[in-house]
């Protein structure tokens, strides 16, 4: 098989294990299905126009998710909360049951309310389990940079897992038997 | 399932569309095979069929507007005055769809993927020799018919049509109340039925 074989079988084995991840990361960063769809198409377009610039194939993901984030900013909606989203993840429903703490409604309206820069570190450590080193280097930030904006992020998602009402001491409860916070 | 695991599940619920691999796949192999293909035999039928029915538009005013077509105004707005440049090359445009340059009097300015209401097409924003803008959203196959109530009208100003080349290829035209419809039907005669 000559190298351009070999290439040819190796992009097409990143479009077959790389699109449905990337797909979500441009999602949740555009807040659109149509977005995200146009920025991993264009995302693997750009790539192969410029496969001579991979020098490490076995770093095609951060490769490719560079070349993403390009699409996604260009993607990037005026208005981030956008109904038609909230109605998908709504038809998408939740399996956490009658608590929607963490329903895909909130965490998407936790996401929006983070800048582009802290949605980013969020989704590149949690959805894709880079190291922070990898993210530093895959975003051109420094470590601590990568640090303090996914703490913050956390911070802000975190908050989902609080209640959302002051908490009321309820004496009685100990009497009856039942705990409170969680 | 701890905080971080729960996250994380979420994250990854979102579905991804079952044919995008596909169509990831198609536009790269149109990529490979690239320069032009040959030039396409004249048609002068569905030339004829394609100037009536531009000719129609003028006037007529659907009731209600498509939601293609009103998703195809909203991607419109969205990228006005920040015409991204080509993102896809005009061999790579040539190639993909089996269509001829635009006239040399016309530049296309924009060029990208882009999905409207759920449909995959590639947007082309072409410009008049002196004003006005042609907007070309092409399709392989056939628009559903789900999606349109008309094939043809006018809305926020842009008259509009659905052109069918015969070539199992669709345009949506959108063009701006400022251009010469001849010149517009002159343009999809060049690109899509010559």
């Amino acid at each position: 098989m000559s190298g351009t074989d070999k290439l040819k079988q190796q992009f097409a084995r990143w479009i077959k294990d790389y699109h449905a991840p990337l797909y979500r990361h441009a999602f949740w960063m555009t807040g659109s299905a149509d977005s995200a769809a146009d920025a991993v198409q264009e995302a693997f377009y750009q790539a192969w126009q410029s496969i001579d610039k991979l020098y490490e194939p076995d770093k095609a993901l951060p490769w490719l998710m560079t070349i993403l984030r390009r699409a996604v900013y260009r993607e990037q909606r005026q208005q981030y909360s956008q109904l038609d989203v909230v109605e998908q993840l709504k038809l998408k429903g939740s399996d956490t049951g009658p608590d929607d703490t963490y329903s895909l409604v909130a965490i998407y309206s936790v996401l929006d309310k983070l800048s582009m820069q802290h949605r980013e570190v969020f989704l590149l450590f949690h959805l894709h389990g880079f190291s922070y080193e990898e993210i530093a280097e895959l975003l051109e930030i420094p470590v601590g940079t990568v640090m303090s904006r996914l703490a913050r992020a956390r911070d802000a998602l975190h908050k989902l897992d609080q209640p959302q009402h002051p908490k009321i001491i309820d004496f009685n409860a100990k009497k009856r038997g039942h705990g409170h916070g969680s | 399932m701890d905080h971080n695991a729960k996250i994380t599940q979420q994250l990854n619920a979102p579905d991804v569309p079952a044919e995008l691999e596909q169509r990831i796949l198609a536009t790269w192999q149109a990529q490979m095979h690239q320069p032009a293909k040959s030039a396409r035999r004249w048609r002068p039928g569905l030339a004829l069929a394609a100037s009536l029915l531009l000719a129609s538009v003028l006037g007529f005013q659907t009731l209600s507007t498509p939601t293609l077509v009103e998703a195809a105004l909203n991607d419109i707005d969205k990228d006005a005055g920040r015409h991204s440049g080509l993102g896809i090359s005009i061999e790579s445009l040539v190639s993909m769809h089996e269509i001829q340059a635009p006239p040399s009097t016309m530049a296309i300015v924009m060029s990208k993927l882009c999905t409207i209401n759920g449909v995959q097409t590639t947007h082309l924003v072409i410009q008049g020799e002196q004003r006005g803008e042609v907007h070309l959203f092409i399709k392989p196959g056939v628009f559903e018919r789900a999606l349109l109530q008309a094939q043809h009208g006018t809305a926020r100003t842009m008259p509009w049509q659905i052109i069918n080349t015969g070539k199992d290829l669709s345009v949506l035209v959108l063009y701006s109340s400022d251009m010469n419809p001849d010149t517009v039907q002159t343009l999809i005669q060049q690109m899509f039925i010559a």
